[in-house]
């Protein structure tokens, strides 16, 4: 039991605290999209239970980092990048279900998938496979960038934001809008906390430790996954009421 | 976000990919780089004001030219004369011209708008000064022309002037907000955007800071207002056609702006490269900022 082996907490440990607080807050909201899902009309189901998957999904992985932090003191790149690269495809296909009524196409699900995947591929090589030099990590980090600019590109200026423009909904042109925020300003962290590895110049321009990055990346995964699924609850409520 | 504020990411995500590389880019690649950037986007921005002039106010050419061309001989003479003074000025216009090109669309009464353009302006121009102070100072101490230029960069004033038109500038966007003159979503697109420009004035040295929100921000932003205002006549005006206008004056802009940094360089000008570069940038200024000014207004 994981109490056998953790003999003391800091309470100075914002990581771990952290930690705590986004698993239980994960798994709390995937419990509650699910039960949700019984309140929204048939056709948003499938958006409420993706929400669901995210937040339940990242719970799982938030547990197994909670233990080894709480263990180790330290948090593994692998578990971060497992979390990610089964969510963050999931948040893309929720901008296809939402544009879905509106004419989204199996095409752009799958371009958003690509996307994402390539952008957490790349940047897990260039986080986890490193030798130890720049260029590895600033070429990695350059191609995943790519993906990122690419979903960015897409749900401001592109499909996706056509289509929400296009829908007759203005629950779904606001949902979809707060959703691109996310992915503007919640995924940004990612990449940031990219060039925050150890050694990296951000690290250097600001004067931060390496450590700041698992705090970051909590704070960001707990606001971008629940918040992220509060949206599409809320546009699948308002919807249904009409 | 529009496509501006887009290309501003990707600059920024290239900017700090290259940091991340190379660490740091001596002081020559940058000047090499954003002067290239300058002219090739900053100058064409420029190039048509006579043309949008002309589509506004109906004026001799002979009396246009001359008020121009007047224009840019009386600011020239008042660097000879004061040097701290004119680059006050050119401070302030470059200031008001930036802020009305980012909120031009707002509507409010007149005196307001141009009080906050000015306030926007001043901002911008004091982060970028507050962010890169020592770095100025030290360009500012190697030149002796430019030396009396320290009394303008003076830490006290530019600390104060940060704070105080970040806050005013903020706190006009928030009251705009609540008197419904601007809507929520372009507080929160404007509030993001004072944030990118932060964080790239904070990480970048002064000239590529300053040249990413100049050329992306500012120029291209007013090339695509010039663009607009092109196709209200003519539908079919393309980004092509703008390109066949505003290219021969262009190239003789940047043609004569090279040349007088050429004769710098040779010492045939009395003149270092930063305060030539800083004067004729102010000179080109001062009549582009009028001509835009009724552009907007009208």
């Amino acid at each position: 039991m994981l109490l056998d082996i953790i003999t003391k907490m800091a309470p100075d440990d914002y990581v771990g605290f952290t930690f705590f607080i986004g698993y239980m807050a994960m798994a709390a909201a995937a419990v509650f999209f699910f039960i949700e899902r019984g309140s929204v009309d048939e056709k948003w189901k499938m958006s409420l239970l993706v929400s669901a998957l995210i937040t339940g999904i990242a719970a799982v992985h938030y547990g197994y980092m909670r233990d080894y932090w709480g263990v180790h003191q330290e948090s593994p790149t692998f578990f971060r990048y497992v979390d990610w690269t089964l969510t963050v495809p999931l948040m893309c296909v929720e901008f296809y279900l939402l544009t879905k009524a509106a004419g989204a196409t199996k095409s752009l699900l799958w371009k958003l998938i690509i996307a994402s995947t390539w952008m957490l591929v790349c940047g897990y090589i260039g986080e986890s496979m490193s030798d130890g030099s720049t260029g590895h990590s600033v070429q990695w980090g350059v191609l995943s960038t790519l993906g990122y600019l690419y979903i960015l590109y897409t749900v401001w200026l592109g499909e996706v934001a056509q289509l929400a423009e296009a829908s007759n909904s203005d629950a779904v042109k606001r949902g979809v809008r707060t959703l691109a925020w996310f992915v503007l300003v919640g995924w940004a962290i990612y990449p940031i906390g990219y060039m925050c590895m150890d050694g990296g110049w951000i690290n250097s321009a600001l004067g931060w430790g390496s450590e700041n990055v698992d705090l970051w990346y909590n704070i960001a995964d707990a606001i971008n996954k629940i918040g992220f699924g509060l949206v599409v609850y809320n546009i699948a409520i308002t919807e249904s009421k009409k | 976000m529009n496509l501006f504020t887009f290309i501003y990411i990707i600059g920024i995500f290239i900017l700090l990919n290259i940091f991340e590389g190379f660490k740091e880019i001596s002081i020559e690649n940058q000047l090499i780089y954003s002067s290239l950037s300058i002219l090739l986007f900053g100058i064409p921005h420029g190039a048509i004001d006579h043309i949008i002039f002309f589509k506004k106010r109906k004026l001799t050419k002979l009396k246009f030219y001359l008020v121009y061309l007047g224009l840019i001989v009386g600011f020239v003479l008042m660097w000879h004369i004061a040097p701290v003074l004119s680059l006050i000025l050119f401070l302030l216009i470059s200031a008001f011209h930036f802020g009305e090109s980012q909120f031009e669309d707002i509507k409010i009464t007149k005196v307001l708008k141009n009080t906050f353009f000015f306030f926007w302006g001043i901002a911008l121009l004091a982060t970028l000064i507050y962010y890169n102070i020592n770095e100025l100072a030290n360009v500012t101490a190697y030149f002796d022309d430019t030396l009396a230029f320290e009394k303008v960069y003076d830490i006290k004033k530019v600390t104060a002037l940060y704070y105080v038109t970040n806050i005013i500038t903020i706190a006009s966007m928030i009251l705009m907000a609540v008197y419904k003159q601007i809507k929520i979503e372009r507080l929160l697109s404007e509030f993001f955007l004072l944030f990118l420009i932060h964080i790239t004035f904070f990480l970048f040295p002064f000239i590529i800071g300053f040249t990413l929100y100049f050329v992306v921000l500012h120029s291209l932003k007013v090339m695509q207002d010039e663009i607009e205002f092109f196709k209200k006549d003519n539908p079919k005006f393309s980004i092509l056609d703008f390109l066949k206008l505003l290219a021969p004056y262009s190239i003789l802009s940047i043609f004569f702006t090279t040349i007088l940094l050429l004769l710098s360089y040779y010492s045939y000008i009395p003149y270092s490269i930063p305060f030539l570069s800083i004067v004729i940038i102010s000179v080109i200024t001062l009549p582009h900022a009028i001509v835009m000014n009724i552009f907007y207004n009208e």
